[in-house]
């Protein structure tokens, strides 16, 4: 009994009723929440691996033991989610979108929940209050009617999945008779021989949860208006955090061992999985493509970060040591750099007052701890080294070949680059190019916020150089799974199937070389710094074709003979396949609407053949 | 057995009063109101009393007559507890129509809805299935004109409706009463229940179904729930949240108590005697209601009629409980009951308060709700996330346990459940609509909503309530848990407790 | 002690490759105007080019402009150290491979950075014209590499390079000939030769990238093309040619595929970017799949 673990739940839900109360002045709501989120992390300190707390609830005609319980997974998510939080709430003090605090606070609350339950009610509950209040906070975006629209899409998403996931806890308790996520998934596990449809079947219910929530294919369809209609200060926290609710969900149901028993396999993985791997892959690819396309930069980012979320999935399904490790791994990375851009985004859209890329450029000069930050996110996320996503990307790649996936290889690679595509858009349209009349004003972010930027620009090179910190214990979390973990190194390695990385040589290796490339710089010939507009024209002169900074910026359809190779896949219309579900309920419900006329007599009548129906019906029993 | 026959209060002092309400409105039009939420208030006190000190179960006979000889009342934990959230949240409404009943005939007004509770109260409370009727006649009688009460043409048309269909149902109610009476020779549930193998299969199941649907129209269920629209969107705001807060709980209370005490056998699962299981048969109409009513509610642009088929779903979701038949979905059934009461009551509160501030009843009405009135659009947030099963909310608890309970039944209760889950995603979509354009802000800059205090305490009271319920289910959970025991063990639960020298034949 | 060792082997290493590139770029304008029947420059030329350049006073666009620069040409040096050239192999990693392509593609970024900073758009149409090239012909390398990983079963150059000894016959260009073939395609559109010179087009974007560049920014941009053209054919020499048994055998080998290279781009016209990009994705993808089916089955 560690009584320490109910405030973990409890701290956020105090702080969550108390910024409830003051909701109206902005940053005694925002100043609280900060405090919460430090004084939860400081409460996760004193949390331990095997710790437990359990409470009985009177419920469902018996008494429910409700347990919390930390396992390697959930401490090293809970660290993750709540110091990441810690920092976008510290940073929140600047802010002034119309993000709450409380529903920040209940979305932690949930989380933590989420993180150590180990019994199905509290999971479900926490789970249903986090898709609540996430939906409630999205409704404060910058563009009321599309924030309106996309808050309602993301909670019919939501709320669908949430009820797929209630049918499957419920079948799990008829069949087990205990709520215990533990004992419910060794009981799975024990059953897997002789049943495999109904274990399938089962866990289907919740994985397509979970793919929800995490924006897998087909269910991505939510993300983008989501993340980019929420409120800027809230984005960071659904991209960076939230999605880890359904890998982590998704990693808790995997442990099936399926090839222990003798299941079908293809690629040296059951085909279960094999399939899975590929809402994963196809996910990658469908986030990469569409994110070149888009001009608003959260949604993006948005797609950016459905695509990375793809690579986790893809690599999570293959179950093996390094598919796991690959996963976890990615997942950290991407919460540490796509939570990083977001916030950078944040700084520039609340300065440059737009988040379209067409309407801004040029603003490296302005807000330059901003640009840094974002460049180092950007270099992370598309993989290069010495910065964090280089490692989980490369251990994600060894994975897939290991399983010899010729396939799904190289549509990941595909995704890669294209990454390196849409991120330099993003880049170039933001802070590079010329600088528009409008932003001469533009100043950096408060100094809360540049500190906030630093310290995540340090964190994305520290995590980059030094893996080693976050990989052993990620090597616990697969050890606790069953899986031979891989070998542990110096913290320096990114250690795989038949290659290991030793990040530091690749710092110490740039570090060397730019030095000479400053030198050559240096005692090479003097520049002279001139104006960004004085720029070589084809011999006209500017003036004389009116010319400005944002005529002479390049951003507006930036990647537009790409866009020719793809249309024959844009004709796929997932969203249209969601919406057609809602139109056809709509229909169906106009035409039901119509049995109610609005004459008594018919309504008499109606009762009269309900009447006749039955009595037929007891005449024929 | 324990007599406590001061609980007939329960019922005659709202009548005494009701009466004796044109009396004081010579006096005072006014004071004619404040007598009615005396009066309730009186009735809420003492069902309070009974339902925390335990005063249950317990049997009131009428002059000395012992049952089954006598008429008597039950007041088992069911009785307890309805009884108490009937006059409570009667009570709520009374306050709500301190402010809201200005015009028209204030007197007659009150001396209808006083009625109007002490029939709810009655049906709950009686043990004999003839006063059932009477209870139920008073109960509808006094719906219809207070449905009709009120400035607007479509309230006339929509207690006109109400009063057809309503007939019917009592008319066919009263024809298995007949059955069921020249079968045993008895109106008395207990006996009735326990003697009830000794029928003529064919003959009860004809009764039964006769029953079933006479009841079926308070209980809101498909097909004799062609009135609920209307009726809901006619009456004046005060009187749609009596409907649904009130006579809803009287309803499908009298139903179960006679589907399941009076016709069902004890088991896992309660059946029901005779050729047909008509705890089948209510669970068919309650899906057909539930998908009926939600898809009718999804394409509705006038928000009380949406709140009306919402009820109308509800109601089929609580029907869907019951009709599990096991302890389990009783409980969920009860406690979903309470719970829609609560909220939906609330709910109406909120439209009639906003009608009366002069903005309309189209969701277009909600839009920026939030800038205008915070605490109307926390209350209505509150309701709506109640209905829709969000947790910290009542509604999470209350679901939570009819879907267990009916994947637990298994069977085709698994396609039950799981049309009845798709058909709560349409309802999250229509409420949450409401919901999201309550926050999405106008760039009209409108005027603040002023909210008076009569209105003001019922709809704060309630939406604290749903908040607490959320937190701690244990309480009202407890309630429900005794009252589901109540009618799954009908000999253990009821009749032994009525009749003791009782033997199940 | 084995930090200088190294550090002086590697500064060796990138003279070795600044040096080898340049002449490569000299002798390969001396050829393509033998093709195109011109005299052409000497084969010095690109030296003198280059220390012209960077003794001449020249115009900048702020900082960035010159940090992405420098970047586009150290990320390369940095990368060289990593690639066994012969028997140069100052750092025998076990996945030299991997950290040579990403390291390019910091240089790539940086490049693309310093160039896009400087505000013409000529230059920044060139940069999403090469970054869309890359997405072409990363995709079947993408192929080819998983191929030669499963084949050889390391991700290490150095092993790659020793499985192959021991003559011709052991080669992967005779183990993996659809993979050498696709690689070759590939590489073409690395070094931006035609058909796959859309970056760079001088007639419609005034040479893309480099439209801002004069004095020593041109000279880094030479470097960096000339020791990409190190990097990029030594990729190929390490894993289809064998390698080398001494440098110069293996500057040798290198050449030859310049060479190839060299003859294609001086007889073919452009692509549209599209096209080669759908190019990329039809012959030497399935030649690169083909030969990634044959590894595995």
């Amino acid at each position: 009994m560690n009584t320490n673990l109910i405030w973990l739940v409890a701290m956020p839900l105090i702080g969550s009723a108390v910024t409830a109360v003051v909701v109206r002045y902005k940053f005694l709501d925002r100043l609280i929440t900060f405090l919460t989120f430090a004084t939860t992390l400081f409460v996760l300190f004193l949390a331990h691996v095997g710790q437990s707390y359990s409470w009985t609830l009177k419920f469902l005609g018996t008494t429910l033991n409700l347990t919390l319980n930390v396992s390697h997974l959930s401490i090293f998510m809970l660290y993750i989610s709540i110091a990441f939080g810690t920092v976008l709430a510290f940073y929140s003090l600047i802010d002034n979108s119309r993000m709450k605090g409380f529903l920040l606070l209940l979305v932690l609350a949930a989380n933590n929940w989420i993180f150590m339950s180990n019994d199905m009610i509290g999971f479900f509950f926490a789970w249903e209050l986090m898709g609540w209040a996430s939906v409630v906070s999205v409704l404060g975006g910058r563009e009321k009617e599309k924030s309106r629209h996309a808050a309602l899409y993301y909670a019919m998403m939501s709320v669908a999945g949430s009820y797929s996931m209630l049918f499957g806890i419920f079948i799990l308790w008829r069949l087990t008779g205990t709520f215990s996520i533990s004992a419910n998934i060794a009981y799975l596990s024990s059953i897997i021989g002789g049943h495999p449809w109904w274990v399938l079947g089962i866990v289907s219910l919740f994985f397509m949860t979970f793919m929800i929530k995490s924006g897998i294919f087909p269910f991505h369809t939510w993300v983008p208006l989501a993340y980019a209609y929420s409120p800027d200060a809230f984005t960071p926290f659904l991209s960076a955090a939230m999605s880890k609710y359904g890998v982590y969900g998704m990693l808790l149901f995997l442990p099936l061992g399926l090839l222990e028993k003798g299941f079908p396999t293809a690629f040296g993985v059951p085909w279960t999985n094999y399939i899975f791997l590929w809402f994963g892959v196809i996910t990658a690819v469908v986030g990469t493509v569409l994110s070149i396309f888009q001009d608003d930069v959260k949604k993006l980012f948005a797609y950016s970060s459905l695509s990375n979320l793809g690579y986790v999935v893809a690599a999570i399904a293959l179950f093996t040591p390094v598919g796991i490790t690959a996963g976890i791994y990615h997942a950290f990375n991407h919460l540490l750099f796509e939570g990083a851009l977001f916030i950078t985004l944040l700084a520039v859209i609340s300065r440059s007052g737009t988040s379209k890329l067409s309407e801004m450029g040029g603003l490296w000069k302005k807000m330059p701890i901003t640009f840094f930050t974002f460049f180092v996110g950007i270099a992370s996320a598309a993989g290069i080294p010495p910065f964090n996503g280089f490692g989980s990307k490369w251990l994600v790649y060894q994975a897939m070949i290991k399983q010899h996936l010729i396939f799904a290889t190289i549509l990941l690679f595909l995704a890669s680059t294209g990454a390196f595509m849409y991120l330099f858009k993003a880049f170039h349209s933001i802070f590079l190019g010329q600088l528009s009349h409008d932003y001469e004003r533009v100043k950096e972010v408060p100094i809360v916020g540049q500190i906030v930027e630093a310290f995540l620009m340090i964190a994305m090179i520290f995590f980059g150089v030094q893996p080693g910190y976050i990989l052993k214990p990620i090597g616990a979390i697969v050890k606790s799974m069953g899986l031979k973990p891989l070998p542990v190194m110096a913290n320096g390695y990114v250690a795989g199937m038949f290659s290991n990385v030793y990040m530091p040589l690749i710092g110490w290796s740039l570090v060397v070389s730019f030095i000479f490339g400053f030198i050559l710089f240096y005692v090479s010939a003097e520049h002279k710094n001139v104006s960004q507009t004085d720029n070589y024209t084809a011999g006209q002169i500017p003036e004389d074709w009116g010319l400005t900074p944002e005529t002479y910026q390049f951003s507006w359809n930036f990647y537009q003979p790409v866009e020719k190779l793809f249309v024959p896949f844009f004709r796929i219309k997932i969203d249209g396949f969601f919406r057609g579900i809602g139109d056809w309920t709509k229909a169906t419900g106009s035409a039901i609407k119509e049995i109610f006329v609005g004459n008594a007599q018919m309504y008499a009548f109606f009762a009269i053949v309900g009447l006749i129906i039955f009595v037929i019906a007891g005449w024929m029993a | 057995m324990s007599i406590f026959n001061n609980a007939a209060l329960l019922i005659a002092v709202p009548l005494l009063f009701a009466f004796s309400i044109p009396l004081f409105g010579f006096v005072s039009k006014q004071l004619t109101k404040w007598v009615a939420l005396f009066t309730i208030g009186f009735n809420a006190t003492f069902s309070l009393y009974i339902l925390l000190a335990h005063k249950y179960p317990t049997v009131v006979v009428m002059g000395n007559w012992v049952p089954p000889f006598g008429e008597n009342l039950y007041i088992g934990p069911v009785a307890a507890f309805l009884v108490s959230v009937i006059s409570l949240i009667g009570l709520l409404i009374a306050i709500y129509n301190l402010w809201a009943i200005k015009l028209g005939d204030v007197t007659r007004f009150s001396v209808l809805f006083l009625m109007f509770i002490a029939g709810a109260s009655g049906m709950v409370l009686t043990g004999d299935i003839f006063n059932l009727f009477i209870f139920m006649e008073i109960t509808g009688v006094s719906s219809y004109a207070l449905v009709a009460y009120g400035p607007r043409r479509r309230a006339l048309g929509g207690a006109f409706k109400f009063l057809v269909v309503s007939s019917i149902g009592s008319t066919l109610y009263l024809l298995g009463v007949m059955l069921i009476y020249t079968q045993l020779g008895t109106l008395n549930i207990a006996e009735i229940a326990a003697r009830i193998n000794q029928t003529t299969p064919g003959l009860l199941t004809f009764a039964g179904i006769l029953l079933i649907s006479g009841l079926a129209v308070e209980a809101e269920l498909f097909p004799f729930n062609g009135w609920v629209p209307d009726t809901y969107t006619g009456a004046v705001n005060g009187i749609s949240a009596a409907l649904s807060g009130v006579g809803a709980i009287a309803g499908v209370y009298a139903l179960f108590r006679i589907v399941m005490t009076v016709l069902g056998r004890d088991g896992t699962y309660v059946f029901t005697y005779g050729k047909l299981d008509l705890m089948t048969v209510v669970a068919i109409l309650a899906t057909a209601t539930v998908i009926i009513g939600e898809l009718s509610a999804l394409v509705q642009k006038n928000v009380k009629k949406m709140l009306a088929y919402s009820s109308m779903a509800q109601m089929g979701l609580v029907a869907a409980g019951f009709s599990i038949g096991s302890k389990l979905g009783v409980y969920g059934g009860i406690f979903q009951l309470v719970n829609h009461s609560i909220a939906k009551s609330m709910l109406f509160l909120i439209v009639g308060v906003l009608v009366g501030s002069g903005l309309g009843e189209r969701i277009e009405d909600f839009k920026g709700l939030w800038r205008r009135s915070p605490f109307l659009s926390l209350a209505f947030t509150i309701g709506a996330f109640s209905m829709l099963g969000f947790p910290l909310f009542a509604g999470f608890w209350s679901k939570f346990a009819i879907v267990g309970a009916s994947i637990q039944r298994g069977g085709w209760y698994d396609f039950v459940i799981g049309l009845i889950l798709f058909a709560s995603v349409v309802e999250a979509f229509y409420y949450l609509r409401i919901v999201t354009y309550i926050f999405s802000s106008t760039s009209i800059k409108e005027p603040k909503i002023r909210v008076n205090l009569s209105p003001a305490i019922p709809i704060f009271i309630l939406a604290v309530v749903i908040v607490a319920i959320g937190i701690y289910p244990n309480f009202i959970g407890s309630f429900s848990m005794q009252s589901a025991g109540e009618f799954t063990h009908k000999m253990t639960g009821y009749v032994l407790n009525v009749i003791p020298t009782i033997a199940a034949h | 002690m084995i930090v200088l060792l190294k550090l002086i082997q590697g500064i060796g290493a990138g003279a070795l490759s600044i040096s080898i590139g340049l002449l490569f770029v000299g002798i390969g304008r001396k050829i393509t105007a033998r093709i195109h029947r011109r005299y052409g420059p000497p084969f010095v030329q690109n030296f003198i080019d280059l220390f012209k350049l960077l003794s001449k006073k020249s115009i900048s666009h702020g900082f960035t402009f010159d940090l992405g620069l420098i970047a586009g040409f150290s990320a390369l040096l940095a990368a060289v150290v990593f690639l066994p050239m012969g028997q140069i192999n100052i750092f025998p990693h076990n996945s030299s491979l991997i950290m040579i392509l990403y390291l390019m593609t910091m240089a790539y970024l940086g490049m693309a950075m310093g160039v896009s900073s400087s505000g013409n758009p000529n230059a920044t149409v060139g940069i999403a014209r090469a970054l869309t090239l890359t997405m072409g012909y990363e995709v079947p390398f993408a192929a080819v590499i998983f191929s030669v990983y499963l084949f050889a079963h390391t991700g290490s150059l150095t092993n790659i390079v020793a499985a192959q000894s021991g003559g011709f016959m052991n080669w992967n260009l005779v183990k993996l000939p659809f993979g050498f073939v696709a690689a070759e395609i590939a590489l073409q559109g690395m070094l931006g030769e035609a058909p796959f010179d859309m970056a760079i087009a001088p007639a419609e974007i005034a040479s893309g990238p480099m439209v801002e560049m004069g004095g020593k920014y041109l000279g880094f941009g030479m470097l960096q093309h000339s020791i990409g053209l190190f990097l990029e054919t030594g990729i190929m020499v390490d894993l289809f040619l064998g390698g080398g048994s001494n440098v110069w055998i293996f500057v040798i080998k290198q050449f030859e595929l310049y060479f190839l290279a060299l003859l294609v781009n001086a007889i073919f016209p452009r692509f549209k970017i599209e096209d080669g990009v759908s190019f990329m994705w039809k012959v030497p993808l399935l030649l690169g799949i083909v030969q990634a089916l044959i590894v595995v089955l």
